[in-house]
């Protein structure tokens, strides 16, 4: 997607999270109201300004047809990895979904060859289950519950 | 490439075998010795806050000597759940720990607080479990010199406004407000401050001239300061005794109680609806501070052990001598008596003081209990 | 008090006491390393074992550990632009940018000295201060925290490069996202949607991870790089010693401004790394701080450690914690039979001047110990991204969710994450959104205090006055001074 389009559309919508939370502010009493108030309002008014200013700036420039590129699909691809993962370890908790997704990412996205990316899977999976016993560190529950 | 590939998960693994096989030769010294009698070896101890406050360092230190008293030592574990003002911790005992009697909970004034107050964030409640352990702490009101007063009988003559720094009015802060509004001050409360070591400074100074600290952080802090002359001890917020009444602090026993301060200020005992709160907002933050709890409807036989151990813990001389610095000289309940003063404190507590605290909290400081 | 010092340094010389700092040294840097870990879950991890130590055993244990987590945090932040801790964000700025170059062993060679140095300037400062201290932790008010706040806010506009705009929106954006949960004055939650989670507000090591990791992530993913765009590693440890050492009085400036910060209780110590920067990118000559400038990685390294030593002075003498860490200490002195208080600087005379020497102590060997490690560590730089991401996505979420061992954790990653990728792609500078973010409570707090307590008679306040000044001077004077010495180039030329 266009570059200058992506920046209206992301000041356009903290526009609308700072006027939003000063409405919201405004139901607060008093001893909490003051600072998300203050905040939202500057907010508010100065990317107000902000937008307005990227839009004329977006008309002046249609005439030069510069545009700079920014990529969408590959990084939702990794996005909706992350997000699968998260998902995964909600649903069949953490050891489970670290092979799982460590195992297909490594064949799907790195070219793994299917041995050594199981390899590397234990090594991983090794490691949390080392660092978690002996460092005490504790993983999300998940709805099976390991 | 490849090589580097395996070389660098190599590395990170030996890295953290080197930094952690450090740690379990500790651990390995420490882990108590477990015995196959007793078919419980592991108990959770859950604190709903984080570590290193004042209720984790109670509850880390009342793990060993409680587990020492329960047949067969099974090994009780801290596990921290911070979070919403030690509400979430409390809430997940109730919700998701198994009612097996392996599960402890360890609670503070400020787990008591919003329970008392009926905050609908709070899933808990201390009809579902039976109280193991308690103790207490006691609290002390002490103003600056610039006041140019003795003590606390002649609060009634100051002429400086008063200002006082604490945190939250719906923390432990309340008592001593509410011991303001028992004895008629006119004190401006200025809330917001971190802790209570924050509010100590600003008393330092001046940005406050009336404060109060619980007894350690007192004596700690507060007792060299008189003995200089910089500040004077005003009165104790006092203890509860079995009959419900306000009496002196053992650990103050030459400092008049806030009741004693009324007497001498107002001329009569004190009496009324705010007086009502004091005492039951007294009890349950200071008389009752700390709390271990149990499921209630654990099975019966391993709540009888666990309680006959937390009997066990007050006739422990050494107990006694190791717990003077965490308990402040206190000492701990029997668990017959904890659990009838939180019966009492059930039983005594009315609608009329329910109401007047939340309106006493909108009016004077726009907190709408509702909403929380 | 100079007696009691080196008596002090023969019973840290004690070889079980040794060893016992090297265990806290060894889980530091372990900490240290781990994105997401840091200080705060190390002295977590040892509370339940100092129980019933001897203090000079158990302060040798939990200080090894605290002095040396600003001195292992160091490597991710340079290598992979990910926090290692909340005090390396800064390191950040100028490290990665070193490290795409391919001058990671550079950076972190400088960066370990720079450690190592501030952590001494750090001792010496809590050993310096001692007799001084009462007056000086008493001598701040709140409308001047208020305004040293605001001084810490001004470093926001420093940082926020080409568009001022930009720069201040993501501020207040951190300002916002910071009032979340309950307010200081009330409790009273405020954009929580009802969730538990929320009341307390996010935590700070949570949002530092998101802001800068996952846009990392996603990035090393999307241009299938390494670390090193060339690919290739130049070495250089002893480039960046020298560095360090021919910067040595911004390496003292910031260590000494590192300490000072430390020890004012309530500023919140991990704005720091951020002051140092700042500050340093305001005095440095010719600088290109930014782009992988390697006095950009030096300010902020020299600052953080010696903030451990100047944070020490209010929680061993007042009991009031000058940061998480410090906040978990406390606790373990109780747990040793001890107290924080007065009583430190009287009886317990000879614990405190240990902690000063353990401090010194493991500073210098943390920082050799990490100097070895640099050649290994670096190398991750030159793995591609794709093979490198899967394992530390896996690092991450882990790390984040030991903030509040909730699910929360991980869904607030996820989505602050997302925010800044978004301000990544479109070039927004995420830095200010940071500071915005840590200081949000203090300046509600301070700000409240100041008008409850003086109305607005504070306002006439000298030193309130000065501060006011002092950041006019900073957010103003620096660009008449880039163009005074602008045009003295020109005129050399």
């Amino acid at each position: 997607m266009n570059k200058e389009k992506l920046n209206v559309i992301f000041t356009f919508s903290i526009f609308i999270v700072f006027v939003w939370a000063a409405i919201t502010a405004l139901t607060f009493s008093r001893l909490a109201q003051f600072f998300p108030l203050y905040v939202s309002v500057a907010g508010s008014i100065l990317s107000g300004f902000y937008l307005f200013s990227e839009i004329i700036k977006r008309f002046k420039q249609k005439e030069k047809g510069e545009k700079v590129r920014v990529p969408i699909i590959r990084p939702c691809i990794y996005i909706a990895w992350v997000i699968g993962y998260i998902l995964l370890i909600y649903l069949i908790g953490l050891l489970l979904a670290s092979t799982i997704f460590l195992i297909a990412f490594l064949v799907v996205e790195s070219k793994f060859a299917i041995f050594k990316a199981l390899y590397s899977t234990g090594i991983a999976v090794g490691v949390i289950i080392v660092l978690s016993t002996l460092l005490n560190i504790s993983w999300p529950q998940s709805l099976i519950g390991i | 490439m490849k090589k580097m590939y395996t070389l660098t998960l190599t590395i990170m693994l030996c890295l953290f075998l080197v930094g952690c096989n450090n740690f379990s030769f500790i651990s390995s010294n420490s882990a108590s010795s477990e015995s196959q009698e007793y078919d419980e070896d592991l108990l959770t101890m859950v604190v709903p806050y984080g570590s290193g406050g004042g209720t984790d360092v109670f509850a880390r230190f009342m793990t060993g000597p409680l587990s020492k008293h329960i047949k067969n030592s099974p090994n009780i574990q801290a596990e921290n759940i911070p979070g919403g003002g030690s509400i979430t911790g409390a809430n997940e005992y109730i919700t998701s720990y198994e009612r097996d009697g392996t599960n402890l909970l360890t609670t503070s004034a400020s787990t008591h607080i919003p329970y008392l107050l009926g905050q609908s964030s709070v899933k808990y409640s201390f009809e579902e479990l039976t109280p193991l352990v308690g103790a207490p702490t006691g609290g002390v009101v002490y103003g600056s010199k610039e006041l140019g007063i003795e003590d606390g009988f002649d609060l009634g003559k100051v002429e400086e406004k008063l200002y006082y720094a604490g945190m939250s009015p719906t923390g432990l802060d309340l008592t001593t407000l509410l011991s303001f509004e028992v004895l008629e001050l006119d004190a401006k409360a200025v809330l917001g401050y971190e802790g209570r070591g924050p509010a100590r400074v600003a008393f330092e100074q001046g940005e406050s001239n009336i404060d109060f600290q619980t007894t350690s952080a007192y004596k700690q802090n507060i007792e060299p300061k008189v003995e200089e002359g910089e500040a004077v001890p005003l009165y104790s917020l006092g203890q509860i005794d079995e009959n419900g009444e306000v009496v002196r602090d053992p650990q103050f026993p030459n400092l008049p109680t806030i009741k004693e301060a009324y007497e001498e200020i107002h001329g009569k005992k004190p009496q009324g609806q705010a007086w009502e709160t004091y005492k039951h907002f007294l009890n349950a933050t200071y008389t009752l501070q700390k709390v271990i709890w149990v499921h209630k409807d654990a099975p019966e036989n391993t709540k009888e052990e666990l309680k006959k151990a937390a009997n066990a813990l007050i006739e422990d001389e050494q107990f006694q001598e190791e717990s003077s610095a965490i308990l402040e000289d206190y000492g701990t309940y029997s668990q017959d008596e904890i659990e009838r003063r939180i019966n009492n404190m059930e039983k005594n507590i009315s609608e009329d003081t329910l109401e007047w605290v939340r309106e006493f909290l909108l009016e004077e400081h726009g907190v709408d209990v509702s909403k929380l | 008090m100079f007696e009691s010092a080196i008596e002090a340094l023969s019973m840290v010389l004690d070889p079980s006491r040794i060893l016992f700092m090297c265990l806290g040294i060894g889980l530091g840097i372990v900490v240290g390393l781990l994105p997401g870990l840091s200080g705060t879950v190390g002295m977590s991890l040892l509370l339940p074992f100092v129980f019933g130590m001897d203090p000079f055993v158990g302060m040798a244990l939990l200080i090894g550990m605290v002095a040396v987590v600003h001195t292992g945090d160091t490597f991710p932040s340079i290598l992979l632009g990910i926090p290692g801790s909340s005090g390396s964000q800064a390191t950040i700025m100028d490290g990665y940018p070193l490290s795409r170059k391919g001058e990671a062993s550079r950076a972190m060679g400088a960066a370990l000295f720079c450690s190592m140095i501030g952590g001494i300037v750090g001792g010496i400062a809590l050993y310096l201060t001692i007799p001084i201290a009462k007056p000086l932790i008493t001598s701040f008010t709140s409308p001047e925290l208020f305004m040293l706040t605001m001084l810490g806010l001004s470093m926001a506009g420093l940082l926020a490069g080409e568009s001022p705009s930009k720069g201040v929106l993501a501020g207040l954006m951190g300002l916002l996202i910071g009032s979340i949960g309950s307010a200081p004055a009330i409790t009273e939650y405020r954009y929580t949607f009802d969730f538990l989670y929320l009341s307390n507000g996010l935590s700070l090591p949570v949002v530092a991870l998101a802001i800068f990791a996952f846009p990392v992530i996603i990035t090393m993913l999307t241009s299938k790089e390494s670390v090193a765009e060339s690919g290739q590693l130049n070495s250089g440890v002893r480039t960046g010693i020298g560095d360090a050492l021919k910067n040595k009085f911004l390496v003292v400036r910031s260590a000494v401004l590192g300490s000072v910060i430390g020890f004012i209780p309530g500023l919140g110590g991990s704005v720091v790394d951020w002051l140092a920067y700042g500050a340093g990118k305001k005095t440095v000559k010719h600088n290109t701080f930014g782009q992988g400038d390697v006095r950009g990685v030096i300010a902020p390294e020299s600052a953080n450690n010696a903030k451990e030593g100047g944070a020490l002075i209010p929680t061993l003498l007042f009991g009031i914690p000058g940061s998480g860490t410090t906040a978990i200490l406390l606790g373990g002195l109780i747990l040793m039979g001890l107290e924080a208080g007065p009583r430190m600087l009287t009886t317990d005379l000879s614990l405190t001047l240990s902690i000063v020497w353990t401090l010194v102590l493991a500073n210098i060997v943390g920082a050799i110990l990490c100097m070895t490690l640099i050649k290994p560590i670096a190398r991750l730089s030159v793995i591609p991204g794709e093979k490198l991401v899967p394992f530390l996505v896996i690092l991450l979420l882990i790390g984040a969710y030991q903030s509040n061992y909730s699910w929360g954790d991980i869904v607030a990653f996820l989505v602050i994450g997302l925010l800044g990728y978004v301000m990544t792609i479109l070039e927004w500078p995420r830095p200010p959104l940071l500071i915005g973010f840590v200081l949000a409570i203090s300046a509600e707090r301070y700000y409240w205090i100041s008008i409850e307590r003086y109305g607005w008679e504070w306002l006439g306040n000298p030193i309130v006055i000065a501060i006011a000044i002092l950041i006019a001077v900073l957010l103003t004077g620096g660009t008449i001074m880039k163009r005074i010495s602008n045009g003295l180039q020109k005129e050399g030329v």
